[in-house]
């Protein structure tokens, strides 16, 4: 049975390639249906081994779910809530790849691992305020038992039972402060600045999620990015004066740094794409030390 | 400096070949850098860069080798991350220490039937203490998955606390923290081994995550040093290995 199951999700994962993510995939109400259905047969008939396996077919399709109305969030320009559910999209999928097993490429894990990340790593978040947390019960999610170090119930954080996963339920906590960091355990906590009447204010720059999210025209098409740093033609830097400090941001004067190279030196982010945009899109963008945009 | 100018120095500084006096004129002429100049980032005399320029002089490895480096720091790198990811410090400690496994067992926290099963152990985990001011002593998170890791293998496991007043903490940056500990210097190497497959399997995905933890090696005569590591997973056991030699070295060489 299992063996049908996975066949028809992997067809149900590449209609949503096909769809260029579109969530509206045909069957896949029904699908979903028949897999949380066959799961509660196999808990019943004690079959954990079944259940387990319609656990991962589930999750594939979910994690899908979420990527791709993630990616529509970010087309709509919506980049926290985006952000925010391309962090659940991540979260599961680390649960689901410790249990899939080699055949990745069958459900499009691999390229939801490779392509997570880099989108990530485009977002403009550098400050994060994270809770520190201390935890005084923990309950199994399985049992709901309490946990402590050396009385703990047989079930493993981490593993399936009953078609679920197990973690471990934080009943009673304690929050000892607030720190600011740069590299979080929770990706939502984003630092924005709020106005006076209480609206948040949103003032990142997310010129390179915007750059690419025109550029692409599904959320399963290969891309790259690499960081580098290239010349901007001195041309765009006429404002400032030999002598003022270099736009490159070294301690240098522009005439001793970069004003004897062929560009200004600064950090630059490039996109390759495995379907090219349309040619009027592919063109290098300098952005100077003003914020001033401009194309070669 | 033009796109060419700027390949040819690209290509000068590359190549494995030493620099030449022909090279060496490329490179005055494309960065615009005057021979003082050169001779300063060289350390060298400009009478030397002189000679060197006009073939009086042959250029040699050292030099050459020197000169690429210096150029191609001037230059900038070509390929960087962005933003520039902050190196992780390694931050190693190995110091003599008053809180041994003695300390611990009189500790409130720590009930009478647990204490002989404490002084027995291979491997005992203990609290940090008045952290944030909180009065109670607590794990950080995840050791109670790191406690049954250590059960499941031939190595003794207990803990400094009673069910009851165990806590975890969880924290802010996404550094793996692992329980501190105590052990004994016969057991150290097993004890980092296992300590390497735990981050293995409990963070497969993670490549090469930041860790830290505190290990403290107690003597048969009660005397004990602690490990203090914050550092990449890679080096971790490479490091505290070398530290544990040291120590006994150190040791034999009292005795």
């Amino acid at each position: 049975m299992t063996v049908a199951l996975r066949k028809k999700t992997a067809q149900i994962v590449s209609k949503f390639v096909y769809h260029n993510g579109g969530v509206n995939v045909d069957g896949l109400p029904n699908h979903v249906e028949n897999l949380h259905r066959l799961k509660r047969e196999a808990v019943q008939a004690g079959k954990q081994d079944v259940a387990k396996e319609i656990w991962i077919l589930e999750s594939v399709i979910t994690v899908h779910q979420r990527y791709c109305e993630s990616y529509s969030l970010l087309k709509s320009e919506k980049y926290y809530e985006g952000w925010c559910l391309l962090e659940r999209a991540e979260i599961l999928l680390n649960s689901l790849i410790r249990h899939a097993d080699d055949d990745l490429n069958q459900f499009g894990l691999e390229f939801l691992q490779n392509h997570i990340p880099k989108l990530q790593s485009i977002f403009p978040y550098r400050i994060f305020f994270s809770p520190e947390i201390v935890e005084e019960e923990l309950k199994c999610s399985i049992c709901g038992s309490v946990q402590t170090i050396r009385k703990k119930c047989a079930h493993e954080v981490g593993e399936i039972y009953d078609g679920e996963l197990c973690c471990r339920i934080v009943s009673k906590m304690k929050i000892l402060g607030i720190s600011i960091v740069t590299e979080p355990v929770q990706k939502y906590s984003v630092g924005f600045v709020q106005s006076e009447d209480g609206t948040k204010i949103d003032d990142h720059d997310y010129s390179l999620v915007n750059y690419l999210m025109e550029r692409l025209t599904s959320p399963y098409h290969v891309w790259g990015v690499r960081w580098k740093r290239i010349f901007h033609p001195h041309k765009f830097y006429k404002h400032v004066h030999p002598t003022d400090k270099c736009p490159c941001g070294s301690d240098k004067t522009y005439r001793v740094c970069c004003l004897r190279k062929p560009g200004v030196q600064n950090p630059h982010c490039e996109f390759t794409f495995s379907v090219p945009p349309k040619a009027e899109l592919l063109k290098t963008i300098y952005i100077n030390d003003r914020g001033e945009r401009a194309t070669d | 400096m033009n796109h060419e100018q700027y390949d040819s120095l690209r290509e000068i500084i590359e190549c494995d070949n030493p620099i030449s006096n022909t090279d060496l004129a490329i490179i005055l002429k494309a960065t615009g850098l005057s021979q003082a100049e050169i001779a300063a980032m060289t350390d060298r005399d400009p009478s030397t860069i002189s000679k060197y320029r006009t073939g009086l002089n042959p250029i040699s490895q050292l030099f050459s080798k020197l000169l690429k480096q210096e150029i191609g720091k001037w230059l900038g790198s070509s390929i960087e991350t962005y933003p520039p990811k902050t190196p992780r410090k390694l931050i190693f400690d190995f110091l003599p220490t008053e809180f041994n496994l003695g300390y611990w067992l009189i500790q409130p926290f720590v009930p009478d039937d647990i204490v002989e099963s404490a002084a027995n152990a291979d491997v005992v985990l203990v609290p940090w203490e008045g952290f944030k001011d909180y009065r109670r002593a607590v794990f950080p998170v995840g050791t109670m998955e790191f406690f049954q890791f250590v059960e499941k293998s031939e190595l003794s496991i207990e803990a400094c606390i009673s069910d009851k007043e165990y806590t975890e903490i969880a924290l802010h940056s996404d550094e793996k923290r692992l329980p501190s500990m105590i052990v004994t210097f016969v057991v150290l190497p097993l004890v980092l081994s296992l300590v390497g497959n735990y981050i293995s399997q409990r963070w497969p995905l993670e490549k090469n995550p930041p860790i830290s933890v505190s290990i403290t090696v107690q003597e048969v005569d009660g005397s004990a040093r602690t490990l203090e590591y914050k550092g990449s997973a890679d080096d971790f056991e490479r490091i505290v290995l070398n530290a544990a030699a040291f120590l006994q070295e150190d040791k034999e060489s009292k005795q």
